[in-house]
């Protein structure tokens, strides 16, 4: 920015000294520079010095100097004092140019401002640089004609346009107030009410007024507040539709208010406002528009964290459930790890004696029959065990021995006839290397059997903690209600699980996000019968407007919920969960949203009388479901 | 068919064949019987009685289908007939209140933690079964073999010498 200078040139001492105390103000921006004589400023004006405006003294010796300046390329202002000779004026008017000649001593320093102003516009200075000392707006209007053309309102910068129209309104209105448009509203005055007609336009002149938007029932939230400058009430006023806000004084506000009959004769009568006025209208929606632009962008992001913070919740949630059951899976897992430990320790004992037992070709064939047999067939029940055992005493002559026979299932009166009653005194000993031979099968399908169980329940948490792949997969329902199952086995030891399973066609879902479903509402149903009862799971397919849907209902005896309670149990923070029992309290809440993205249907069905209470959910699914959108994977990703 | 018997009760299958395994040695003394739940037991216990059998000693699980293990035992403490029987859990998850409820109420002799090692279950059953025996049994000779022998001899002979 260059920085320019008032060249100020008078032979009269006093005179300069107040000169520099008028332009005092200006000093921030010009350098005000005084000199004695022409022959004084010659001297120290260099020609990197560039002059905004000469005032001088109009004299013979003057002259000359001031043809010169107002000769150069861009020439100063030149602003004369009143010679008494006319000659000099005249010679100065036609040889060189004056902007303006000053009568009185006094210097104005308004005019000072104006003339400033002209020359820094014609030098397409940056005005705004200048609007601290330089009453930019005042002088622009007066420099620029207000006609009906289109004129560069951008020149202007927000304020200075509000402040442009506003200054004009009061101009005209200020000896010709006849229908009261200048007032002044005292605090809590309103002005538009939301949903409401409009016939009025205000120019806030000084003052608050909040804007504000009813969001709920009785609520209000405040959308702005507006402040000198700016315009309420324009878009009802200009549309005609109802007031999109309701708007209230927050102070003493200072307002032009203008009702539609006379803002149309004040437009006629003042044709060159239209313009600026114009201006000001589309400069203020444009502001709105933006501001709700960025408004909305902001939203946006602020929605997407809010996704991902929700994906995080349900992630949560999930391993909420899990943590719960941690501690009894890992007594689920301690039986068959005993039962493994055991058997390979009794193996360990068992097998070096079989292979060095001599023993006869043919007890040798029974005992491998017996020990595949032991491998390949589940033992019968202790109780049926038992009662054979009691038939079998006679025959075997004690408790252990027919025990024994029993187990080996070679304990029938024919199978004692053949393989025992000839042995006589060997009977016992016989009967105890054949037991090792089954124990030795039994074991051996034991260690299977329990590895099989481990096996499952490992793979029932992985597959829980894990995340589905992001295409529908077709899956069986009923393989992810047993994994689940699985998970929970431990804490369904006192229930009776009833399944009845229909006939299920497989389904394009995400099985994992499935699988969390049915965690909760087991979970649920354990939470309801406190620790022992009886669950139900059914599952059939049943047509629904021509679509094939599946249904899985999970239904417990336990308390039941009460009728004013049923409507709400879906709401993300309602909650009857007290410690210690699974979950957040979102599980139906994430049950919902999992179902609604399956475009399926979760139903409560639920009775609290003391006769018959129970709680049914049926979760519905339509078969065909190529386009479900899955919770937001890229969150979850991030956050791993 | 034995004087005393010795109940084991687990409903995993599994489990209640390694424990049988385990304590097969001491068949010849005392009838081994296994059920696969609390409500199984109690029909043992009813049949047993019938047939003049006693139960010595209960090897038992908590978390069960039905009745609990140590809800079992406390029903058994409370019971004149089966007081005497000396019992155990075996379990991989009585928390600490089931447990102190065994103790308190269910006359609890000893607790064994899944998985267990044979030799040291075998050891501690036969220990408890001394004692029982010891305190219940007029006629030690017979259990001598099979129990702890050292026990029982010096009981018999503090018995005569109290003669």
């Amino acid at each position: 920015m260059r920085h320019y200078a008032i060249v100020c040139i008078h032979s009269d001492a006093n005179l300069l000294l107040n000169m520099q105390l008028s332009l005092s103000s200006l000093a921030s921006h010009f350098h005000i520079l005084l000199f004695r004589d022409v022959q004084q400023a010659s001297t120290h004006l260099t020609k990197d010095q560039p002059i905004a405006m000469l005032i001088s003294e109009l004299s013979l010796q003057t002259q000359v100097f001031l043809v010169a300046q107002t000769q150069l390329h861009s020439p100063p202002k030149c602003l004369v004092y009143n010679p008494n000779d006319p000659a000099l004026l005249i010679n100065l008017i036609n040889q060189g140019r004056v902007d303006q000649v000053l009568t009185a001593d006094q210097v104005n320093l308004e005019t000072v401002k104006r003339q400033l102003s002209q020359f820094l516009q014609q030098k397409d200075e940056m005005l705004a640089h200048y609007a601290d000392v330089l009453d930019t707006t005042q002088l622009k209007s007066a420099s620029i004609p207000l006609q009906g053309q289109f004129l560069d309102y951008s020149l202007y910068s927000d304020s200075e346009l509000s402040n442009l129209v506003i200054n004009a309104l009061y101009k005209v209105f200020s000896n010709n107030d006849e229908h009261h448009v200048c007032r002044r509203y005292s605090k809590n005055h309103l002005l538009t009410r939301e949903g409401e007609h409009n016939n009025a336009l205000w120019f806030i002149a000084d003052g608050e007024v909040q804007l504000k938007k009813h969001i709920a029932a009785g609520q209000e939230q405040e959308v702005t507040i507006m402040r000198a400058g700016s315009m309420v009430g324009g878009m009802s006023f200009i549309t005609g539709e109802p007031a999109f806000t309701t708007s209230i004084t927050l102070t003493g506000t200072e307002v032009i208010k203008l009702e539609k009959s006379q803002f149309a004769t004040l437009m006629k009568s003042n044709s060159e406002l239209l313009g600026p006025f114009t201006h000001l209208l589309l400069r203020n929606f444009n502001r709105r528009l933006q501001s709700s632009i960025i408004t909305k962008l902001k939203l946006q992001s602020t929605l997407q964290s809010l996704d991902a913070a929700h994906a995080q919740l349900v992630e949560t949630e999930k391993m909420a459930v899990l943590g719960q059951l941690v501690a009894g899976i890992a007594h689920e897992l301690n039986n068959p790890v005993a039962a493994i430990l055991r058997g390979a320790d009794t193996l360990k004992l068992k097998v070096p004696s079989l292979v060095s037992q001599e023993i006869s070709a043919n007890l040798r064939q029974l005992g491998a029959a017996t020990l595949n047999n032991a491998m390949k067939i589940t033992p019968l029940s202790t109780a049926i065990t038992r009662q054979k055992t009691k038939a079998a005493i006679p025959l075997f002559g004690s408790n252990a021995l027919a025990r024994k026979a029993v187990q080996m299932q070679l304990d029938s009166p024919e199978q004692f006839a053949q393989h025992f009653a000839p042995l006589g005194s060997e009977l016992a000993a016989t009967i105890q290397q054949l037991d090792t031979y089954y124990l030795v099968g039994n074991f051996l399908r034991s260690i299977d059997v329990c590895a099989k169980r481990i096996a499952d329940l490992v793979k029932g948490l992985k597959h829980y903690a894990g995340q589905d792949i992001e295409q529908a997969v077709f899956s069986d329902l009923h393989e992810g209600l047993e994994e689940t199952l699985v998970i929970f086995e431990n804490r369904l030891k006192s229930y009776q699980v009833i399944k009845e399973y229909g006939e299920l066609p497989q389904v394009q879902c995400h099985p994992i996000e499935l699988q969390q479903i049915w965690t909760n509402l087991i979970a649920n149903a354990i939470d309801a019968t406190q620790g022992e009862g009886e669950i139900k799971l059914h599952s059939y397919t049943i047509s629904k407007q021509q679509k094939d849907f599946v249904c899985i209902s999970i239904e417990d005896n336990g308390i039941g919920i009460p009728e004013d309670k049923k409507a709400r149990i879906f709401e993300l923070n309602y909650t009857t969960k007290r410690e210690g029992n699974f979950g957040l309290g979102i599980g139906l809440t994430v049950c919902q949203q999992i179902v609604k993205r399956h475009h399926g249907e979760i139903k409560v069905i639920s009775n609290n009388e003391e006769q018959s209470h129970f709680t049914r959910f049926e979760v519905y699914l339509p078969v065909i479901n190529p386009d479900i959108k899955q919770r937001s994977r890229a969150e979850n990703e991030q956050e791993a | 068919m034995n004087k005393y018997v010795l109940l084991c009760v687990d409903d995993e299958r599994e489990v209640l064949d390694s424990v049988l395994a385990d304590l097969d040695t001491l068949g010849d003394l005392f009838d081994i019987e296994a059920a696969q739940s609390v409500e199984e037991a109690r029909e043992l216990l009813t049949e047993m009685q019938q047939n003049q059998q006693q139960l010595a000693l209960i090897l038992c699980d908590h978390m069960m289908p039905g009745t609990q293990g140590v809800d079992f035992l406390v029903e058994l403490n409370q019971d004149k007939t089966h007081k005497a029987a000396k019992k155990l859990l075996l379990t991989g998850q009585a928390g600490l209140d089931a447990t102190v409820e065994a103790v308190n109420h269910g006359g609890l002799d000893f607790y064994i933690a899944k998985p267990w090692q044979g030799d040291e279950l075998v050891a501690h059953v036969q220990e408890l079964l001394t004692d029982f025996i010891l305190e219940n049994e007029p006629d030690l000779m017979r259990y001598a073999r099979g129990l702890d022998a050292e026990k029982i001899f010096s009981a018999i002979h503090a018995r005569r010498q109290s003669l």
